[in-house]
């Protein structure tokens, strides 16, 4: 198939056109995004706010058009922040055309987003995605005829085999060109209308023109504080300073009331018109609606089983477990022999230009070791984690997975996609917090982003299933010897998963008591995901992404931790001095002042924490990672370790505060410092008392 | 149809033989297979604006499809999509049991 414009295609000096693409979640918004721009894409974030925004070029005839993949929204009536950047693009800023992408599968539910939205604008072109399901399904939907209903253009496509594109970007064109036609309105109550008609009378003559002053004017006798607020910000319109305009919008509710209709209830009445709109324009477009879920696929009756769904759902969560213990090693252990090898070149080429011993240091031994520590360990997992579960999650598998565990978390308060994001969290913690965007319900999504944490990571993993190994199992290989070894990690998992529950209960009934919650779960059609473009999209926007929040902080705490370990006062070491300073603390809960060192230094990255312990005991000046286990048991047994030192290590390490890149990354999910702070106190405190109740119960009985 | 779906809806209910269409009851309790139309929701407002931006309001018809493993949450047919639902959730919707051809 030819294709007319060009992909990502950014000519200079020509002009430039801007276009949102916006639509309900899971209706194939990317796919066209990506078909339109390739895969040249552009994230950054908006100005003030925290939701980044993804946005790529193509071009057709000369000109340039910037297109922004806004996040998915079932209204304009917003519940998340990502919601509210759509919203805000729709309804103040400045573009050509906005897409509205549509389901045809269930084409009354996307007409209501549709509705909304040509009370902003009459700039719109329509687009009806997923043809090609709903044929198959016997649906059949009258383009032409929804077209006439609505007064806007209207284009089928099935983005998925590039059908329909060609027409969209032309039809994106002409709307340049010829005069815009004013779209179809929803009509409300005569009452409303009325009053509608009245604040806009007397709107117009101070309203900045871009902006529709009938949606403004409804907003406006809704109270509707919310949108009012953003309007002030951006055009400095307030409503105190036209007080003709308030008193005639007093009246108006008034009047409204006379009738029946109070001012609170009027957003849920308007969206219910909006809704009985759509379903009568539905009635007169879809022919066939009813076939639909007749047709159930037999996939669908295999999950819906428990006989036959239980098995395939533990399967996969087992395959997930499996790649992250083993896939992620085997390129881990690549990219750290590259990296020693390149080490060798460096040192040798600072040796060329004969820098002070001090330089090569910091450079060599603080910063590039750290750093290339952090990307051996967190980029495999992180590379393998975002686009395995960004296709089963556009196969359709994931929200059935969370539909089905969703009543276990429901008793702690939570959300079944919260065992999801735990999923994600064996990879990585940062990933996990980041997953926990599949988490609509604001309460939810902030328990799972708290309790990721207690769920052990790859980088975690290694520091556990070693001290296991050297204090409670043996080193002798053999089946007994690994089954105990599993069985133990099992065990401290299952500690670990206990603690999230009841952290998460104990948060829901305490600080986020009152917290809106809400679970609805949509669980779309299974569908083919597209294998190629998932992969280089995920591992492009986010993978690297979060590599880069990482190296950010490994990079100074590098060098930190080499400076410590460096200078000293009076021959001991810096490191050496906090380490003792903290010492009779540390004993307290079980560890010494050199295990609870490495913890905080290894905030960067949990991987570092054992390195950093062996060098502080054997009083070296960087980190050695020592492979032979039984001259690790040595060291540690030498410098005082016992059974008891062994467990509350591990403990320690289960439930101590994330890593920097985990706490960056909630800080950028949350917006805020705030709940940053919150998770490194509640878990790093949650550690201490264990710690401290284990080390005391022990050492009565050993 | 359209806006004065759910008045009208009412106005036939009470006309029509109430056992033969079941009684008013709440979602949760609509077996498996069966269809409803919603009569009335009673929760708050974060979850009626959740609901309504699912398209479940008053005069939806809605289809129970299947439950967990666990019986709950339960997988509904709302105007098109599949949508899951806490029992909790789903008792606060009541419903009259029957479907729309049915009833009107």
């Amino acid at each position: 198939m030819k294709m007319y414009y060009k992909q990502g295609y950014q000519k200079k000096n020509t002009q430039e056109k801007i276009i949102g693409l916006a639509g309900n979640p899971n209706v194939g918004k990317s796919t066209i995004f990506n078909e339109l721009t390739g895969l040249k894409q552009h994230t950054g974030n908006w100005t003030g706010k925290t939701v980044e925004n993804a946005y790529g070029y193509y071009g057709y005839h000369d000109t340039n058009y910037k297109i922004y993949d806004l996040p998915g929204t079932y209204s304009l009536i917003t519940h998340s922040k990502e919601e509210e950047h759509a919203r805000d693009f729709i309804c103040f800023d400045h573009y050509d055309a906005i897409i509205v992408v549509c389901d045809a599968l269930c084409l009354e539910r996307n007409l209501n987003l549709v509705l909304q939205i040509l009370e902003v604008t009459d700039q719109v072109v329509v687009c009806v995605n997923l043809l090609d399901e709903a044929k198959k399904r016997g649906i059949e939907i009258d383009l032409e005829q929804l077209s006439t209903e609505l007064q806007v253009p209207v284009i089928g496509t099935c983005a998925r085999d590039k059908i329909g594109l060609n027409e969209l970007v032309k039809q994106i064109e002409e709307m340049g060109k010829t005069p815009i036609k004013e779209s179809i309105q929803t009509k409300y109550k005569e009452q409303i209308e009325d009053a509608i008609v009245k604040v806009e009378n007397h709107l117009t003559p101070f309203f900045p023109k871009n902006l529709s002053t009938r949606f403004f004017a409804l907003k406006m006798i809704e109270n509707d504080q919310d949108i009012l607020n953003r309007l002030e910000e951006v055009t400095n319109f307030r409503l105190e300073a036209h007080p003709a305009l308030s008193s005639i919008i007093i009246e108006q509710r008034e009047q409204l009331k006379q009738s029946g209709i109070l001012y609170h209830f009027l957003k849920n009445d308007t969206a219910k018109t909006i809704i009985h709109h759509a379903e009568t324009i539905c009635q007169k477009v879809v022919h066939n609606p009813q076939s639909n879920m007749k047709k159930h696929q037999t996939l669908e009756k295999i999950l819906k089983s428990p006989w036959t769904g239980i098995p395939i759902m533990l399967a996969f969560l087992f395959l997930i477990f499996w790649i992250t213990m083993v896939g992620a090693n085997y390129p881990s252990q690549l990219l750290f022999q590259f990296f020693s090898w390149l080490e060798q070149w460096l040192r040798y080429g600072f040796e060329l230009f004969s820098f002070p011993s001090w330089i090569t240091g910091i450079m060599i031994d603080g910063a590039y070791q750290t750093v290339t520590w952090v990307i051996s360990v967190m980029l495999p997992p992180m590379a393998i984690f975002f686009p395995l579960f960004t296709l089963l999650e556009d196969f359709g598998l994931l929200p059935r997975i969370a539909f089905q565990l969703d009543k276990q978390f429901a008793k702690c308060k939570a959300c079944g996609k919260q065992a999801l994001t735990m999923c994600m969290g064996f990879g990585c913690n940062a990933v996990g917090v980041t997953g926990t965007r599949i988490i609509d319900s604001p309460r939810e999504r902030l328990i799972a982003i708290i309790t990721n944490n207690f769920v052990p990571c790859n980088g975690r993993f290694p520091t556990m299933v070693s001290i296991i190994t050297m204090f409670f199992v043996g080193f002798r290989p053999g089946l007994q010897n690994s089954i105990s070894n599993a069985l133990i990690l099992t065990g401290i998992i299952l500690f670990g998963i206990l603690m999230t529950l009841i952290v998460s209960n104990g948060l829901s009934n305490t600080i986020l008591k009152g917290m809106p919650s809400s679970f609805v779960l949509e669980l779309p059609p299974f569908r083919k995901p597209q294998i190629g473009k998932v992969l280089i999209h995920s591992l492009f926007n986010r993978t690297l992404f979060v590599l880069g929040r990482a190296i950010t902080v490994a990079l100074p705490a590098g060098i930190v931790i080499w400076l410590l370990t460096n200078l000293t006062i009076d021959g001991v070491s810096i490191i050496q001095i906090c380490a003792d300073f903290i010492d009779p603390f540390a004993r307290m809960i079980g560890l010494d002042g050199v295990i609870l060192m490495a913890f905080i230094l290894g905030f960067p990255a949990n991987e570092i924490v054992v390195p950093i312990m062996i060098m502080i005991y054997l009083s070296k000046t960087s980190m050695t990672d020592i492979s032979n286990l039984s001259l690790l048991k040595q060291i540690l047994v030498d410098n005082g370790w016992t059974i008891t030192t062994a467990i509350c290590t591990i403990l320690f390490s289960l439930l101590h505060f994330p890593c920097s890149t985990t706490c960056l990354t909630i800080k950028k999910e949350t917006g805020s410092l705030k709940w940053m702070l919150f998770t490194i106190l509640l878990t790093t405190s949650i550690a201490i008392m264990t710690c401290f109740i284990i080390s005391h119960l022990l050492n009565l009985f050993i | 149809m359209g806006y004065f779906t759910s008045h009208s809806f009412f106005y036939t209910y009470n006309k029509l033989d109430k056992m033969k269409l079941g009684e008013s009851m709440t979602l949760d309790e609509l077996s498996v297979g069966e269809s409803a139309i919603v009569k009335k929701i009673e929760t708050d407002d974060n979850m009626t604006r959740r609901f309504i931006d699912i398209g479940l309001v008053e005069g939806t018809k809605v289809t129970s499809l299947y439950r967990s493993y666990l019986k709950d949450p339960t997988a509904y047919f709302i105007r098109g999509a599949v949508i899951a639902l806490r029992k909790k959730d789903a008792k606060k919707i009541y419903i009259i049991r029957g479907n729309h051809e049915d009833v009107l």
